[in-house]
C-alpha cells in the first residue's frame, strides 16, 4: 500500500516538476533585472554629476551587466535542466 | 606646421563627430579587447566541452555540447554588440537598450532551450552544462579584458 502512495506521488511530482523550474527560472531572473536596472541607474546618477566620466562609467557598468546577467544565465541552465526531469 | 592648422577639425562633418566621440571610442575600445581576450578561451571551452562529452556520451554529447557551445557564444556575442551599438549614446538610452537586450535575450534563451529540450539526439546535460562553462569562461575573460584596458577619464577643454 505503502509502496502504491510512494509511486503515485513520485509521479505527481515529476509532473508538476516542469511548472516549478519554471517558477523557479521566473525568480531566477527577477534579481538580475533589478541588479541590472541599478547599475544603469547608477551610470545615469554618475553621468549627471561627472559628465566627464561618461565613457568610464559605461565601460564599469558593461562589466557589471555581464556578471550580473550570468546569473541569469545560470538560472537558465538550472531550469533547463530541472525541467528534463518529467 | 601650417598643414595641420588647416586640416578641418573632427565635428566639422557629423559623421566624423560620431567617430570622434571620445566616450563612445572609450565603450568601443574596451568591447573590442573584451571580444579578443574573449573569443579564444570560448572556442576552447566548447572544444573540451565536445571532446569529454563525446568521450563520455557519444554522438548526443557532442550535439549537446556544440549547440551549447554556439547558444553560449551567441548570448555573449550580443552582449558585446549591443556595447557596440549603445557606444555613442546617452546613459538614458544605453539603460533602456541594456534592460531591453536582457528581457529579450532571456525570452529567445528560454524559448530555444525549451524547444531544444524535447529533441532526443541532444543530450541536455552535455548542452546546459558546456553552456554555462563557456559562459562563465567567457565573463571571466572579459573581466581580465577590462582589467588590462586602459579607461582615461575625459576632461573637456584638454
Amino acid at each position: 500500500m505503502s509502496n502504491i502512495v510512494l509511486a503515485q506521488a513520485a509521479e505527481a511530482a515529476g509532473s508538476i516538476n516542469p511548472g516549478l523550474a519554471a517558477i523557479g527560472y521566473g525568480l531566477g531572473a527577477v534579481g538580475p533585472g533589478i541588479g541590472v536596472g541599478l547599475i544603469w541607474a547608477a551610470v545615469i546618477n554618475g553621468t549627471a554629476r561627472q559628465p566627464e566620466a561618461q565613457g568610464q562609467l559605461q565601460g564599469i557598468a558593461w562589466i557589471s551587466f555581464v556578471l550580473v546577467e550570468v546569473l541569469a544565465l545560470i538560472g537558465l541552465v538550472v531550469y533547463f535542466i530541472a525541467s528534463s526531469a518529467a | 606646421m601650417s598643414e595641420a592648422t588647416d586640416a578641418p577639425t573632427p565635428a566639422e562633418t557629423p559623421e566624423a563627430a560620431e567617430t570622434a566621440n571620445p566616450h563612445a571610442e572609450i565603450v568601443r575600445k574596451l568591447a573590442s579587447a573584451m571580444l579578443r581576450t574573449a573569443v579564444w578561451p570560448g572556442v576552447a571551452t566548447v572544444t573540451i566541452g565536445a571532446i569529454v562529452a563525446t568521450v563520455l556520451l557519444g554522438v548526443p554529447g557532442l550535439i549537446g555540447a556544440l549547440v551549447g557551445g554556439v547558444v553560449a557564444f551567441a548570448s555573449s556575442l550580443l552582449t558585446i554588440w549591443l556595447m557596440r551599438f549603445t557606444g555613442g549614446m546617452n546613459p538614458h538610452f544605453v539603460m533602456v537598450a541594456a534592460l531591453g537586450g536582457y528581457i529579450g535575450k532571456m525570452i529567445v534563451l528560454l524559448v530555444v532551450m525549451t524547444l531544444l529540450g524535447g529533441i532526443d539526439a541532444i543530450h541536455r546535460e552535455s548542452l546546459a552544462f558546456t553552456m554555462l562553462a563557456t559562459v562563465m569562461v567567457w565573463a571571466g575573460a572579459e573581466v581580465v579584458a577590462f582589467k588590462r584596458t586602459k579607461i582615461p577619464t575625459i576632461v573637456p577643454g584638454n
